[in-house]
C-alpha cells in the first residue's frame, strides 16, 4: 500500500514539473489521432469531448477560479448557438464570422447580467444565473419570428471557413481542437498573470482582496464576461457542428451537467478540467451497452467521487506548489 | 492639518445603527487607537473609513479631500491601507505570493524593492517565503497581515486586532512591531479590545461605546482614568 503511494508521490511530481511537455504531447497526439482512426463515431465522441472541456474550462474560470457559482451557464451556450444559427441560415455568413459574432453576443449578454448581479455574493448569484437560464430559454421558445421557437432551426449550413464547406468529420474535428487550444490557452495565461492572482484572492478573501485595492467587482465583471465569451464561441460551433438546435438543448439540466463536470475534474485546476469533462464525455458513451442502468452507473460514479475525494480529481493539487518544493528540495539535497 | 478626520459618520446595517455619528481625527505620524467592547462600532468604523461599507451619513476627509464616496480601491491608492480582523492571509498563496498581492496596486519593480523592505522588519518571513499561508503559525500569519499591507506603502496603516487570539508574548512582539512601523514614517489607526496593550504605545486613542465616543484624550490619561480602568482594564 505504502509502496502505491510512494509511486503515485513520484509520479505527481514528474507530472507536475513536466506539465507543460505533457500538455504539449497531448496536442500533437490529439492532432495525429485522426491519421490512425477514421471512425465517424470516435471522431464525434472526441470532438464532443473537446468541446465539453471547453465549456468546463470557461466555467472552471468562474466557478473553480473566482469562485462564482453558475447554474445557467447553458444559456450562454444557447446565446451563442442561436447567434451562429441564425446569421449562418438567414444571411449566409461564413464559421468564423458566426463565431464571433456569438463570441460578441455571449459575451454582451455576460455584461448585462455581470454589472447588476455581480455585488450579490454566493446562493443569490447561483439563484440568479438559474433565472436567467430559464428566460433565455423562454424566449428562444417564444421569439417564434428569430428562434422558430420549439421547432428549432434545423438544417443550419456545415461550418465553412474562407468560402471552403467543410463537411468531413475530420476537418470539424480539427476545427475544434483549434478552438480548445485556444481556450486552454487564454484561461492558462489569465490564470498566471496578475489578474489571475487578483481573482483567486477575491475567491478566497473578497472583504481582504478590497482591503488590498483590488476592485473585487470589477473583476468579477470581466471574468463573468470572458466566461461567457467562451460559451458562447462553443455554442457557435456547437450550431454548425449538430445543424439542429432547439431551446430544451440549453437548459438548466444541461448548464448542472457542465458544472459536474467541472467539478468532477476539480475546481480551480485546468488539468483536472480537462480530465473531468474528457470522462464524463466519453464514459457514458462507452458503457452504452448497459442501456439504461448507463445513467445509474454515471451517478454512481459522481456520489462515489464526491465520497472518496470532494475536491474533485486534481481540485486540490496544486501543481505550481508540488514543482516548487520538488525543486527546492533537490536545490537542498545539493547544497 | 490632520492626516485623517472624521466627521460624524453614520453607518446602519439594515435597521440597527452600528455607528451614531462619531467624528475623531488622525494626525501624520501618531498612533492612535479605538478601543471599546465587542459591538461597539470598532471594526464598522475601520470598514468604512477602507471604503469596505458605505456610511449613510457624515465624512471623511484624507490629507484634506473628501473621500466619503471614493471606491475602496482608489482609497488604497491614495494611501489608506486597512489590515482587516481575523488576519485574513490567502491560505493558498505562499507567504511571497501573499506580500506581492499587498502590493497589487504597484508595478512589480517597486515591489520587489518594497518586499526587501518588508522582509528586513519581519525576518521570519523571509524564512517561510514559500511557505502556504494558511500553514503558518496565528503570531506569523498576524505578521504577514501586517507587512502585507506595508507592501502597499500606506500613508494611514489601519490594523483592526492585530492581538486578537494570540499568546501574550506574541502580542507583544508585533506591538513592538507596530512602534517601529511608526519610526518609519508610517501613521498608525489601530483597533483593540486589548486596551492595556493598545494604549501603552498609543499617543491618543478614543474610547467607542454602542456606536458613540464617550471618551477621548492622550493614551496616558486614559490608562490612568478610572472609567478605562473598571470598563476596559479590568482594575
Amino acid at each position: 500500500m505504502s509502496a502505491l503511494r510512494t509511486a503515485l508521490k513520484k509520479t505527481g511530481i514528474m507530472v507536475a514539473c513536466h506539465i507543460n511537455k505533457i500538455a504539449f504531447v497531448s496536442v500533437l497526439l490529439l492532432l495525429m489521432f485522426p491519421l490512425v482512426n477514421q471512425s465517424a463515431y470516435t471522431l464525434r465522441i472526441a470532438t464532443v469531448a473537446m468541446m465539453y472541456i471547453m465549456i468546463a474550462l470557461s466555467l472552471n474560470l468562474l466557478t473553480g477560479f473566482c469562485g462564482l457559482m453558475s447554474i445557467g451557464h447553458a444559456a450562454f451556450w444557447g446565446i451563442g448557438a442561436y447567434t451562429a444559427a441564425i446569421l449562418a441560415k438567414n444571411l449566409g455568413w461564413g464559421m468564423g464570422t458566426c463565431l464571433i459574432a456569438s463570441a460578441l453576443v455571449s459575451g454582451f449578454f455576460g455584461m448585462m447580467l455581470g454589472l447588476p448581479v455581480l455585488k450579490l455574493k454566493g446562493y443569490y448569484l447561483t439563484i440568479v444565473t438559474l433565472g436567467f437560464c430559464e428566460i433565455i430559454r423562454m424566449v428562444e421558445l417564444n421569439w417564434m419570428s428569430l428562434t422558430r421557437g420549439p421547432l428549432g432551426i434545423n438544417n443550419i449550413p456545415y461550418p465553412n471557413l474562407f468560402g471552403i464547406v467543410l463537411k468531413s468529420r475530420v476537418e470539424i474535428y480539427y476545427i475544434m481542437l483549434g478552438l480548445m487550444v485556444l481556450t486552454g490557452l487564454v484561461v492558462h495565461s489569465i490564470v498566471h498573470s496578475r489578474i489571475g492572482k487578483a481573482i483567486v484572492a477575491i475567491r478566497e478573501d473578497d472583504l481582504a482582496a478590497s482591503a488590498m485595492g483590488i476592485n473585487v467587482t470589477l473583476y468579477k465583471i470581466m471574468v463573468f464576461i470572458i466566461s461567457a465569451t467562451i460559451m458562447g464561441v462553443a455554442g457557435g460551433f456547437y450550431a454548425h457542428y449538430i445543424r439542429y438546435i432547439e431551446p430544451s438543448i440549453f437548459n438548466t439540466g444541461t448548464s448542472m451537467n457542465m458544472l459536474i463536470m467541472a467539478i468532477f475534474g476539480g475546481l480551480g485546476s485546468i488539468p483536472g478540467t480537462i480530465i473531468g469533462a474528457t470522462i464524463l464525455t466519453v464514459l457514458p458513451e462507452t458503457i452504452r451497452f448497459l442501456a439504461e442502468y448507463r445513467n445509474l452507473i454515471y451517478g454512481f460514479l459522481i456520489i462515489v467521487l464526491m465520497l472518496i475525494k470532494p475536491s474533485g480529481v486534481l481540485g486540490d493539487v496544486n501543481m505550481e506548489y508540488i514543482k516548487k518544493r520538488y525543486y527546492a528540495s533537490k536545490a537542498g539535497d545539493k547544497g | 492639518m490632520p492626516l485623517l478626520k472624521v466627521e460624524n459618520l453614520v453607518v446602519n446595517y439594515g435597521s440597527i445603527n452600528a455607528l451614531k455619528g462619531i467624528s475623531f481625527e488622525v494626525n501624520k505620524g501618531e498612533i492612535v487607537t479605538l478601543i471599546g467592547s465587542n459591538g461597539a462600532g470598532k471594526s464598522t468604523t475601520m470598514n468604512t473609513i477602507a471604503g469596505l461599507k458605505s456610511p449613510s451619513g457624515g465624512k471623511i476627509y484624507f490629507e484634506d479631500n473628501d473621500i466619503t464616496k471614493l471606491d475602496s480601491s482608489k482609497r488604497v491608492k491614495a494611501g489608506i491601507i486597512l489590515s482587516p480582523e481575523g488576519r485574513q492571509v490567502f491560505p493558498e498563496f505562499s507567504v511571497y505570493d501573499n506580500l506581492m498581492m499587498g502590493g497589487f496596486i504597484q508595478k512589480k519593480k517597486d515591489n520587489l524593492v518594497e518586499i526587501e523592505k518588508v522582509f528586513e522588519l519581519f525576518p521570519v518571513l523571509k524564512e517561510r517565503k514559500k511557505q502556504m499561508a494558511g500553514t503558518l503559525s496565528g503570531g506569523e500569519q498576524q505578521m504577514l497581515a501586517v507587512a502585507r499591507a506595508l507592501m502597499g506603502k500606506p500613508k494611514l496603516l489601519m490594523l483592526d486586532e492585530p492581538s486578537m487570539g494570540l499568546a501574550p508574548l506574541i502580542v507583544k512582539e508585533i506591538f513592538g512591531l507596530i512602534q517601529r512601523i511608526r519610526e518609519i514614517g508610517t501613521t498608525v489607526l489601530l483597533v483593540e479590545q486589548n486596551a492595556r496593550v493598545a494604549l501603552k504605545i498609543s499617543d491618543r486613542a478614543y474610547v467607542i461605546e454602542t456606536g458613540k465616543i464617550v471618551l477621548s484624550g492622550k493614551a496616558q490619561e486614559l490608562l490612568e482614568s478610572e472609567d478605562v480602568q473598571k470598563a476596559y482594564l479590568g482594575m
